[in-house]
């Protein structure tokens, strides 16, 4: 052994060697050495640890530094009056209070403008899935005519000419040169940092507080699959709204329109079955983010709470079965639950709420 | 690029000796068992949202979602020759989840059965440990009380007198289920140190034996009978082993 190990350390280091030494036309003259820091996330064990970081975009502090200020860089609009952080107001769980989302030339997008949180353990993204990546999506609003109406091209141009901008990107990706895919490489860096999981319910499952009795029974009947057979009650919410995000990540009909306007997640695939169906989203912070759905419809959560104990549009296609299968009374055809029960369950949804989160410095316009 | 192909060369050269290295100091050979599932109705592979099929009791239906938790999964010899238990065994299998899990490190012998649990055992259902496929924001998250889900199949039927939704959640303690279930032939992994084994699901088999689910009667449920019924089926000929290679 020891012999073997003799013979192939001169080897190794042969390799090494050769490995190491660099090509004369490759040697840049390096200003300063390019080590930035890596960002740590702290996440309650309550949260899925699973979660996947782009490999070529890790979270480093200075990345997420030049995202935040990227994310409230009114310059990224076409007449500079408008940024990320205008539609995705912090105070609002990152909404912006309207019914439907309104760009710089004042023109109303035909979706509401949904919350930022947690982002890192979503894979879809907008209400019909079409964005793949943080990354991808965040080009979108900058370049839609119908909000921040600006090319990226021109961005970059417009960035490279500031005395701000050069240095945080040197420090962020190691060169004072701006690029488009910096911009949104630092954009999504910086939205992966946007964790809430300090609301009072985050605290109930960590056993650091407690709950009401009508919080603790709203937050059963919003997780239970109803069962009237066996007199089991519930609201049903959890099997598309579940778990510690508050979604399971999947796309469905909830049933708002007879007649679909917009086809949502289909008009994504292509496929007759995903007519209609849209991002069940986290329901976090929900309190702070009316009006609701795709389209602002309903202002209040009672409203909500109405919609899917009364009003869902049975006729709609592809309703989800998880929808049509789900009440409160043998042989009933919708939910049933009780005025007190829907009441329960709205008590429930303010806990999800994270002051933490909506005052958080690091998440907050850094231009203030 | 000269240069790469010299080091490439030197690599290759070192590599028989360093070859030669580990050979010594490794032990006991080990090999790679890799397990492969497919989800079937009777003959034919399940497609979701694509085909209709019939049950049993003479219903049709189509699924459009549909997954399931395997764990602790054991190799078995039957000579007691030698038992092999993956650790943090815990793989959700379906939907646009995985259909291949690899055993490694398993000691040789010859095995001639596989045993798997189909669900999450009381221990680890009720904790925030997340090994494995163990996720607390997967569809199969429950409430915090109940666990997860072990087996979810989401879809539509048609029956004799009614249609609709068809939703079978199951889950609860009682009804995580063991199984074993013979290899076809006997795996000798001293001749064969990176083998398959192919499994399949019959969907149908959820709704038969020893329970016949008609879906007029039921065609929805979590708790209580209705899923156990369920629970029985799966371990009933749901699951078997198919071919080793
Ligand atoms: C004019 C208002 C407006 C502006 C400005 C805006 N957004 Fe949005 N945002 C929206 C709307 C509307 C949606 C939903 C889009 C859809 O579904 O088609 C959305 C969706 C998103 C989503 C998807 C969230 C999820 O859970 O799927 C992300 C991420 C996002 N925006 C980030 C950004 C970033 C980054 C910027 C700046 C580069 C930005 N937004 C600028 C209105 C806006
Ligand atoms: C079958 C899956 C499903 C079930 C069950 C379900 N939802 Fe939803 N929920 C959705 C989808 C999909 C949307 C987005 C729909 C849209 O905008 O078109 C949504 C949207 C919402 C919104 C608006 C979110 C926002 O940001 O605007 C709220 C609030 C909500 N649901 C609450 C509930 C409650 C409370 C329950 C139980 C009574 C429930 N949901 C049951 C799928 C579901």
């Amino acid at each position: 052994m020891q012999t073997l190990r003799n013979l192939l350390l001169p080897f190794l280091l042969l390799i090494a060697a050769f490995a190491c030494s660099p090509d004369k036309e490759e040697v840049e003259p390096e200003v300063e050495p390019f080590e930035p820091t890596p960002y740590e996330l702290v996440l309650p064990k309550t949260f899925p640890q699973n979660f996947k970081v782009p490999a070529d975009n890790p979270l480093t502090e200075e990345g997420v530094l030049l995202g935040r200020h990227l994310f409230y860089e009114k310059r990224l609009s076409g007449d500079n009056t408008m940024s990320c952080g205008s539609c995705h107001q912090q105070e609002k769980a990152f909404t912006d209070g309207r019914a439907l989302a309104v760009g710089i030339d004042g023109v109303a997008h035909r979706r509401s403008a949904m919350s930022l949180s947690n982002l890192l353990w979503f894979f879809l993204f907008n209400w019909d899935g079409s964005a793949l990546s943080l990354e991808d999506q965040a080009r979108i609003p900058i370049e839609s005519e119908i909000e921040m109406h600006q090319s990226l091209a021109e961005a970059v141009k417009e960035l490279q000419a500031t005395g701000l901008y050069p240095p945080l990107f040197r420090k962020a990706f190691g060169s004072d040169t701006i690029t488009e895919e910096r911009i949104l490489k630092a954009i999504a860096q910086f939205e992966r940092t946007l964790i809430s999981a300090d609301s009072r319910y985050d605290r109930y499952l960590l056993d650091e507080g407690t709950f009401t009795e009508d919080e603790l029974e709203g937050m059963k009947l919003f997780m239970t699959h109803p069962e009237p057979g066996i007199g089991l009650r519930g609201g049903n919410c959890g099997d598309c709204h579940g778990g510690v995000l508050l979604s399971m990540r999947t796309f469905h009909n909830n049933g708002l329109d007879e007649v679909l306007t917009d086809l949502g997640y289909g008009a994504v695939t292509g496929r007759e079955v995903d007519k209609g169906k849209f991002k069940a989203p986290s329901l976090r912070n929900i309190a702070l983010t009316a009006p609701y759905m795709h389209d602002g419809r309903f202002q209040t959560l009672e409203e909500v709470l109405d919609h899917y104990n009364e009003h869902i549009k049975e006729n709609s296609p592809h309703l989800s079965p998880l929808i049509t299968e789900a009440t409160n009374e043998v042989g009933g055809k919708t939910l049933l639950l009780t005025e007190e029960e829907k009441r329960k369950i709205v008590t429930f949804l303010h806990t999800l709420t994270d002051s933490t989160f909506i005052t958080d410095k690091r998440f907050s316009d850094p231009f203030k | 690029m000269k240069k790469a192909g010299l080091n490439y060369l030197l690599l290759l050269m070192a590599l028989p000796l360093l070859a030669a290295c580990s050979d010594e100091e490794a032990t006991a050979p080990a090999a790679t068992v890799q397990v492969e599932l497919q989800n079937m109705v009777g003959v034919q592979p399940l497609q979701l949202d694509a085909s209709t099929y019939t049950s049993p009791a003479g219903d049709t239906y189509v699924v459009s979602n549909f997954k399931y938790y395997i764990s602790n999964v054991k190799l078995i010899s039957s000579k007691g020759e030698a038992t092999f238990l993956e650790p943090e065994s815990y793989h959700l299998i379906g939907g646009e989840g995985k259909t291949t899990f690899e055993l490694k490190e398993v000691p040789a012998g010859t095995y001639d059965k596989i045993e798997l649990s189909i669900g999450v055992d009381e221990a680890h259902n009720h904790s925030t440990d997340q090994v494995g496929d163990l996720d607390p924001s997967n569809e199969m998250v429950w409430d915090w009380d109940t666990g997860y889900k072990f087996l979810s199949l989401v879809g539509t039927y048609t029956g004799d007198t009614g249609n609709g939704g068809l939703v079978f959640h199951v889950g609860g303690d009682v009804n995580y289920k063991t199984l074993t279930l013979d290899l076809p032939q006997a795996l000798n992994l001293r001749q064969q140190p990176n083998a398959t084994l192919r499994l399949q699901a019959d969907v149908n088999e959820l709704f038969q034996n020893p329970n016949l689910i008609d879906f007029d009667v039921m065609h929805a449920g979590g708790h209580g009978a209705g899923p156990s019924m369920i629970a029985e089926n799966y371990s009933n000929g749901f699951l078997k082993v198919v071919e080793v290679k």
